[in-house]
């Protein structure tokens, strides 16, 4: 089978999703936060950390837009994206 | 023909137990089973040890204390169905021929709080996306919007599974809960509540298994299931961090199940009793459905039916499940053996299930594995 990297949309939808309210081994940042499945339109879901003003106002259906963040400082620091909930409703 | 027999069957009490090793729980199960099946250990010929956090050798140290006889030893880890995937591992060893009877010990002593999954790459636990019980969440919260499912029908699944506990002197916890304190306690992995996650903890059990004509009375393993998920199951134990949208296909319990209801000669509802994977109450609820006891979609109104409870159509988690008792990992599945084999010997006191003839453990985890096991007498 050929493997290529492909482009993925920056947008998606959640398509399920916790809100983590205990501390978690090995994670430094935030507690509670929100991560679950986005699913995006070339046909995969992916596992991405949520943003919301309001966690408990995420919901199943909503559009997220990705962003690139970096946890943590000097040899601790990782990078990685999330998906921020897109307040202005279509 | 010959058969698959479970000669006796041993349990540590699930919980905390501070000062006694995992391997002084093992050696205690694996002599309590030995009594059971009426043998010595001396007569084993091989043994399969089941954990994740033992560390090396485990089967190993056990037997060096029981007098180091020379047999075959290997250790199996494989996550939350390790130690029936050693019952499978012991089952195909005596099909082999080689052997006429093989020792299963699952031992294990777990840190308290959310498991450190190692299971996942470094950076997303930096991150926080290793968090297993999250991805129960995730599977319920879907189960919820396709399927309606309530936070009330989860909260029953931990009051009957602790109703059942009550008289399991092998249970961490034996205390009534009801569906109204479940849905007081406080939120951990929305929509789960502290008191519909079961608790990592530390227990032991084992079971010996005999290659032999079946008597009249003997306990018989008819049939099993050993599989993993697909990439095309997109919620679930596998824990995946990525999956195609598009059919799902059948899922790894539906697949492991379907493998040993053909192998026993049975359906669903020929099932008297069944043991399965509630690490959640929403793990319970679809696990219901995809072993076929009712309707996918239809788990949390077979719950709030009562058929599942003691008493019921179909008597779900008899022992208190690990909601109960615990998920001492390498442990459990064996715990689920033994509550079974002795349901089908009329043993099980308050919590007996009348006129028990076949039944059924079920043990799923990270990697997605999943095994099903069918007993009956």
């Amino acid at each position: 089978m050929d493997v290529a990297s492909t482009s993925l949309s920056t947008s998606g939808i959640v398509y399920t999703f916790t809100i983590v309210r205990n501390r978690v081994p090995g994670y430094s940042g935030e507690v509670p936060y929100a991560f679950g499945f986005v699913e995006l339109a070339e046909g995969i879901r992916v596992i991405s950390t949520l943003i919301a003003d309001d966690l408990d106002a995420i919901a199943i259906g909503d559009t997220v837009d990705l962003e690139l963040f970096v946890l943590g400082t000097g040899d601790a620091a990782v990078a990685s994206y999330r998906h921020r909930r897109r307040d202005a409703r279509p | 023909m010959t058969d698959i027999v479970v000669g006796g069957v041993g349990m540590h009490p699930f919980g905390r137990f501070e000062g006694k090793s995992a391997i002084d729980m093992g050696c205690d199960v694996v002599r309590e089973a030995l009594a059971d099946a009426g043998v010595g250990w001396r007569d084993v010929d091989a043994l399969y040890c089941a954990h994740m956090y033992a560390g090396t050798g485990a089967g190993h140290k056990i037997a060096a204390r029981l007098g180091a006889t020379g047999i075959p030893i290997v250790n199996v880890e494989n996550a939350c169905s390790s130690g029936t995937a050693a019952v499978v591992m012991a089952r195909d060893a005596l099909r082999s021929g080689e052997y006429r009877t093989v020792l299963v010990v699952g031992i294990e002593k777990m840190p308290r709080g959310f498991m450190d999954m190692d299971y996942f790459d470094d950076w997303r636990k930096r991150v926080g996306h290793a968090v297993n019980p999250a991805q129960f969440a995730f599977a319920i919260r879907r189960h919820m919007h396709e399927y309606g499912t309530t936070e009330r029908q989860l909260a029953l699944v931990a009051e009957k599974n602790h109703a059942h506990s009550v008289d399991n002197e092998r249970a961490m916890y034996r205390k009534p809960i009801s569906a109204a304190e479940v849905l007081a306690s406080r939120p951990v992995v929305d929509p789960l509540r502290l008191l519909m996650l079961c608790t990592p903890n530390e227990g032991a059990a084992a079971a010996v298994l005999h290659l032999r004509k079946a008597k009249a009375g003997d306990i018989r393993l008819a049939g099993h299931g050993l599989k993993t998920a697909t990439r095309a199951q997109p919620l679930g134990e596998h824990m995946p961090t990525d999956s195609p949208i598009g059919d799902p296909g059948d899922s790894v319990t539906r697949r492991a199940a379907a493998q040993a209801f053909e192998l026993a000669g049975i359906g669903p509802t020929d099932l008297d009793v069944v043991e399965l994977q509630d690490t959640d109450s929403g793990t319970e609820i679809i696990a219901t459905e995809e072993i076929g006891l009712c309707e996918l979609g239809a788990g949390g109104p077979l719950v709030e039916s009562g058929a599942t409870r003691l008493g019921g159509r179909i008597p779900v988690n008899p022992s208190g499940g690990l909601l109960s008792k615990g998920e001492p990992v390498g442990a459990s599945g064996l715990g689920q053996v033994f509550e079974v084999v002795n349901q089908l010997r009329g043993r099980c006191g308050s919590r007996q299930v009348p006129d028990v003839r076949w039944g059924m453990t079920h043990t799923l985890g990270a990697g997605g594995n999943c095994c099903v096991l069918v007993l009956a007498c």
